[in-house]
């Protein structure tokens, strides 16, 4: 009986053990969960690194760059949308392809974190359209040498709860953001800057950085991560269950795992917006779940599509519903551990990089809606450069390989997650033909970051997004970045000497050739090899009017880029 | 006299009869042990023969011929990767056999030592080890494989592990029942008498006494093996990647099933077959060996 008790115990911490892993990591499958293949696989891995991982510039930025600064634009006031006079009222329902894992904005570190805090709070800046900064809760700023940025909040935005915002609120944001003990996600980087806040009168803040940085603005609008939330949102424990934000909806019922349920906020500060009562956020993480509930009109509007789906549905457009896919600067990359045989031997990287074919790893993992590349912009972005891309070509990936000195057979240990199989076993394909054996190690995501963090792997496939400016993708190619890692640890003076520069530089035009270098390097190098920019679908029904697709991996940024705040339901 | 000795003589022939030694002569005029052996010849010669027979390479891709439905050219069409599928489902035979004798083997012998023990030595042992079954039992077979997979990691061997232990209650519950009922027969009193060694009396008289069902349940073992092996592949959780077991097909397909479903239906259908195959043996190996039933 008591050898009964003790088995039972033992296997109760197994299993708890088991399932405690998935939870922490939600992206991981959860043995009990189908797994996920077309889910942007390494989505999370790039940002789970949390705060490091975030701009990786954090270590030395410099000089100024202060893009057109002075010009602070009116958001562009939603151009009436497209088809007829809106319609107020009703309720719409998206399908998010990930639960909410945490409700503060300032640490929104998954993909569905960032879904929900985006239509409740909102930043001082956002990307437009256009990648240009627009402010949203800033009217305006102005900076002299990019050291100090002074902002002059918008008048008369207030919170949920009805209070007003102002200077007081942002400083108490930020100095949330840089208190170590809060643990949120762009410490790091302000910390690394030597952010400080300044009230100077309730409309007006100014920010003093100790480094000048260009990409400071990129900052502010990383991924609403420096969101300004009312500070009543945070429980006594430091956690929040209700965001108390400006955005055009408010929290009204979370059900996690389930959905989340936001009704309109009266007092919003654009009048006459939202066009809608409300929205639901349901949790439906199988792609094929999705599919068919867009189908049936269980939600009025979902995210991400199977591919195979999302391929033929674009060729001809369902009588019900319509699907789109859109690009932003995002992109799987194909890296290579450059700290150990035999990826720190160069030629084995080129012999790689030659046999390594973009367009065929399109067709195959995105059904060739992916945009094929050899550097992580959207090739419509001001950031994507004239770099030629290197050119499939077995026989010298035969002569890279020989000269390497490996042996035929030479095995590569191949992290992935499952649901990167397919992109795995295309890998298999193409490297064999030069003599290389993948070894495949299957870890979850948690795993995913341990071991890429301490370089226990040959080869894995990362993915990024939120990317505005170069110094994000390019600062990982050196020692100095915390995420290093995920670019195989590649590392060279000559490399580190072109992002210093290019952090430095100013003018837009000079900072394009420093990093047109950057990428001639990357492929010279072959440190890294950015593969294809992600192709991002979303469908939804013919009732839902006016909406367009994002620009940002936030993708609904409400006022930069007129997503659901403007979007309203003929049913 | 004469009576009891022709009776003692009929006796003595229909024990010769019931012995297990003239088992597949007897199988092969019971018409359901029959399909069954025929379905599992046909599974075990495919796996034995599938490099010979296969057309293709299983793991070769050809993402041009991707998602093509079944031609003369692929029987079964190909995947998501353009691969054939008719080749991979005769090599997932080979992961399917190679998981399901290997985690039966295992199981089969850890069951079969344990029962014995619990059902012969009996008291505190048979307590003991009977809990400890019961206490695996208690879980449910997919479960207990999870957790045990996720604990150890994913590999052939601890798939075939884990569908070994998901089973060993089952087949230690028979051998003890056997055990039990034959422990008190006349023979094993009367070998006790002459004072053969408890062991021999347990290993050379009781259990080849306790066969007949044994072997029934060995078969239908094999089936859930199968299963349980698909579905932790199916789970991702199974054979890891790149082999190509009939439940990594399933969860590869599944994607792609509402347009193409000729990726699923195929590897689903050798499932569907084999499990057949194991469980109509199985049933045929029941009638036969069942003393209750009329001999054939």
């Amino acid at each position: 009986m008591k050898q009964t008790l003790v088995l039972a115990l033992v296997l109760v911490m197994v299993l708890i053990a088991a399932c405690a892993a998935p939870t922490a990591a939600p992206t991981a499958v959860p043995p009990t969960k189908a797994p996920e293949p077309t889910k942007a696989p390494a989505a999370e891995p790039t940002k789970a690194p949390a705060p490091t991982s975030a701009p990786a510039a954090t270590t030395a930025p410099a000089a100024t760059k202060a893009p057109e600064p002075t010009k602070a634009p009116e958001p562009t006031k939603a151009a009436a949308p497209a088809a007829g006079t809106p319609k107020m009222g009703g309720t719409l329902t998206f399908a998010m392809k990930e639960d909410v894992t945490s409700m503060d904005p300032l640490k929104a570190n998954q993909y569905g974190d960032i879904r929900l805090s985006i239509l409740v709070a909102q930043q001082l800046v956002a990307p437009d359209r256009s990648g240009k900064f627009v402010g949203v809760l800033a009217e305006s700023w102005k900076t002299d040498d990019g050291k100090v940025w002074t902002f002059n909040l918008r008048k008369g935005v207030k919170f949920h709860n009805g209070q007003e915002m102002t200077s007081a609120d942002v400083k108490w944001i930020f100095d949330r953001i840089l208190d170590e003990k809060a643990g949120t996600l762009m410490r790091g980087t302000y910390a690394g800057i030597g952010l400080k806040t300044e009230i100077v009168d309730p409309s007006t803040i100014k920010f003093t950085i100790a480094s000048a940085s260009g990409p400071f603005l990129n900052y502010l609008a990383l991924l609403n991560r420096s969101a300004i939330i009312h500070k009543d949102s945070y429980n006594a424990d430091g956690t929040v269950t209700k965001i108390i934000g400006t955005g055009p909806f408010m929290m009204d019922t979370s059900k996690p795992g389930d959905s989340y349920t936001l009704k309109k906020f009266p007092d919003y500060w654009k009048k006459g917006e939202p066009y809608l009562n409300g929205v639901v956020l349901k949790v439906i993480t199988d792609p094929n779940a999705r599919l068919n509930a867009i189908r049936t009109g269980d939600v009025d509007m979902t995210e991400e599509l199977p591919y195979a789906d999302v391929k033929k549905l674009t060729e001809k457009q369902d009588a019900n519903f319509t699907t789109n896919v859109y690009y932003i600067n995002s992109g799987e990359r194909f890296v290579m551990n450059t700290k150990r045989e035999p990826f720190s031997n160069k030629n084995a990287r080129l012999a790689v990089e030659y046999v390594f074919d973009r367009a065929m790893y399109n067709d195959a993992i995105f059904f060739g809606l992916g945009q094929v590349h050899n550097q992580p912009f959207a090739k419509t972005d001001g950031w994507y450069l004239d770099v030629p891309m290197v050119k499939t070509d077995l026989a010298k990936a035969k002569d890279y390989f020989k000269a390497s000195g490996l042996p035929q057979g030479t095995k590569v240990k191949a992290m992935l997650m499952a649901n990167q199989k397919d992109r795995t076993e295309l890998l298999q394909a193409m490297l064999s033909q030069i003599g290389f054996t993948v070894e495949f190690n299957v870890v979850d995501s948690a795993a995913w970051n341990k071991q890429g963090a301490a370089y226990d792997y040959d080869i894995l496939i990362g993915t990024m997004t939120g990317i505005f400016d170069p110094d994000r993708p390019y600062g990982y190619l050196e020692k100095a970045s915390g995420s290093n890692w995920l670019v195989g640890g590649y590392d060279s003076p000559q490399m580190a000497d072109l992002l210093a520069k290019g952090r430095a530089e100013a003018d837009v035009n000079k900072r394009k050739e420093i990093y047109k270098q950057v990428v001639q390097l990357v492929q010279d190098d072959a440190a890294t090899i950015y593969v294809a920019g992600l192709p991002w679908s979303e469908a939804w029904r013919n009732s839902v009017k006016g909406y367009k697709s994002g620009t940002s991996p936030a993708l609904m940024m409400m006022d930069a880029s007129d997503g659901l705040n403007v979007t309203w339901l003929d049913k | 006299m004469s009576l009891s000795k022709s009776k003692s003589a009929n006796h003595l022939t229909l024990r010769k009869e019931r012995g297990i030694w003239d088992l597949p002569l007897r199988l092969l005029r019971n018409r359901l042990a029959l399909g069954g052996m025929i379905i599992t010849s046909i599974v075990v010669l495919t796996a034995l023969f599938a490099p010979f027979i296969a057309p293709y390479d299983p793991l070769q891709l050809n993402i041009a011929q991707r998602l093509k439905p079944p031609t003369a050219e692929h029987l079964m069409g190909t995947d998501h990767l353009g691969r054939d599928i008719f080749s991979r489902v005769l090599f997932g035979a080979q992961i399917s056999l190679q998981v399901g004798v290997v985690a039966v083997a295992l199981g089969t012998i850890v069951g079969l030592i344990a029962g014995a023990a619990a059902g012969y030595i009996g008291k505190r042992v048979d307590t003991t080890i009977m809990g400890l079954m019961d206490a695996i039992y208690a879980f449910p077979a997919i479960l207990l494989a999870l957790v045990l997979v996720a604990a150890f990691g994913a590999s052939l061997v601890t798939v075939m592990t884990a569908v070994a232990i998901v089973r060993i209650p089952i087949f230690a519950r028979t051998v003890r029942g056997s055990v039990l009922a034959e422990r008190e027969k006349e023979y094993v009193q009367a070998a006790q008498c002459i004072g053969v060694n408890p062991w021999a009396i347990l290993f050379r008289h009781i259990l080849p006494n306790t066969l007949a069902p044994l072997i029934v349940v060995t078969t239908t073992y094999f089936a859930t093996a199968i299963v349980v092996e698909a579905s932790l592949s199916f789970l991702g959780l199974g054979v890891p990647p790149p082999a190509a077991s009939w439940g990594v097909m399933l969860n590869d397909g599944r994607k792609y099933m509402e347009a193409y479903p000729h990726v699923v239906i195929f590897p689903g259908a050798a499932i569907s077959f084999t499990v057949l195959g194991f469980n109509l043996l199985g049933d045929g190996l029941r009638d036969v060996l069942d003393p209750r039933l009329k001999n054939l």
